[in-house]
């Protein structure tokens, strides 16, 4: 297994050492790369940032698992076409792989803060580590039930289940409130 | 399939065509069965969300931590820097110090009692004999104390030289300093002496101003050994 595919793993695991050698490994390549547009030193890190926070989304929900690219060239792709899209430039030949639109939208800032999601993520930080843990393995990192039953050491799937459903339930509750 | 199943299957991308097809029915004619699908993609973008902002809140960390790495580094780098030049300014200090004691050790010999000869079984009570017998028997400090008293310049200069004796080279320039040579037979070997002691004290320039005006006097019994200082002082 190669280098890159085990910085991966890592990352999956949430090995923020992992996390850190990408960031440190591409920062300066990036600033470098950077210079020739007229953005500020603040703009190009938190575009570089945005861009690995992207990767590192991407590398959770297993989309990564077969990266035909270096994970620089990866984290490069999604930083030029950030830098593009905020010039107000065409982002032409800018090819984002497995990126969903959703992705996207984050990248082109087009993820615009919405109240309703806002009072969502305020209801979701009450919840209690389990449900937290639970509900971030579904539907943030996209895992299959069966999946985390065995991560999470749950008997059966159904009793996951139920655990689930309990988590939602009581997010919709945390809204009302 | 169940209604929960097919939401589940549907986040989870494993639905098959059917499935897909009832699921689209369903959330096309079922109003809470699409309320229901709106709020768990309300939840997965919350997630999403709060997930990249801890994300990139730790990059953020990243890049504080490196930030202070770098003025850390700069703060050791600096430090270093003045103990290193503190270590080469002692080592060359030192140096000089050091190749002028080697001069002033060459050079330097113990002045004889040129003044006050004694004979062996005299015992003359007078200061100045005193003075002169603590000289001779190596009793520096004696003598310097007794030469202190003096008004004589040839027993001020016997208490410059048994200061230079004690390693006391401050004191004997303040005395050498106050001394005026112009009317004693001494004078060649008290100008001798007083730039010894410059050396000794690392004023070199001081020492080469009285060395040039001794080698005037070519008569000096110790002539040689001035030119020759002379030229190692350059």
């Amino acid at each position: 297994m190669d280098k890159e595919q085990i910085l991966i793993i890592r990352i999956k695991e949430h090995d923020n050492k992992a996390l850190r050698e990408v960031y440190e490994a591409n920062r300066q390549a990036f600033v470098d790369f950077s210079a020739r547009f007229k953005l500020s030193k603040d703009d190009v890190l938190d575009i570089y940032q945005d861009a690995v926070v992207a990767f590192c989304e991407n590398a959770r929900r297993g989309r990564l698992d077969n990266l035909q690219s270096t994970i620089s060239t990866y984290i490069f792709a999604i930083g030029k076409y950030k830098i593009y899209d905020r010039l107000k430039k065409v982002n032409q030949g800018v090819s984002l792989e497995e990126l969903s639109e959703e992705l996207i939208d984050f990248i082109s800032e087009k993820d615009e803060p919405d109240e309703n999601i806002q009072a969502m993520q305020r209801a979701f930080q009450t919840l209690g580590d389990k449900c937290r843990q639970v509900l971030t393995l579904f539907y943030y990192e996209g895992k299959k039930l069966d999946e985390i039953r065995e991560i999470m050491g749950y008997e059966s799937k159904d009793v996951l289940k139920s655990q689930k459903s309990r988590c939602l339930k009581q997010l919709k509750e945390g809204l009302k409130g | 399939m169940d209604k929960e199943n097919l939401i589940n299957g549907y986040f989870e991308g494993i639905l098959n065509e059917t499935e897909r097809q009832e699921f689209e029915k369903l959330r096309s004619e079922d109003a809470a069965f699409s309320e229901e699908i709106a709020f768990r993609k309300s939840v997965q973008r919350a997630i999403s969300r709060e997930e990249r902002a801890k994300t990139k809140s730790m990059l953020q960390s990243f890049e504080r931590d490196k930030k202070q790495r770098l003025v850390a580094m700069r703060k050791w780098i600096s430090v270093a820097a003045m103990f290193l030049l503190v270590g080469v300014l002692t080592i060359w200090w030192y140096n000089q110090g050091h190749s002028t004691d080697k001069l002033y050790d060459r050079y330097y010999q113990t002045f004889p009692n040129m003044v006050q000869p004694l004979v062996r079984g005299e015992h003359m009570s007078d200061e100045w004999s005193q003075a002169f017998r603590a000289y001779d028997g190596g009793d520096y400090e004696e003598a310097a104390k007794l030469f202190s008293v003096t008004g004589d310049v040839r027993g001020r200069f016997y208490g410059a030289l048994s200061e230079m004796e004690l390693g006391e080279h401050k004191k004997a320039l303040v005395i050498f300093e106050g001394l005026d040579v112009s009317d004693t037979y001494l004078k060649s070997y008290i100008l001798w002496y007083k730039a010894l002691n410059l050396v000794k004290l690392n004023r070199k320039k001081e020492a080469q101003e009285i060395l040039s005006q001794l080698a005037k006097d070519v008569d000096f019994d110790l002539w040689k050994s001035v030119t020759a200082l002379q030229e190692r002082l350059e």
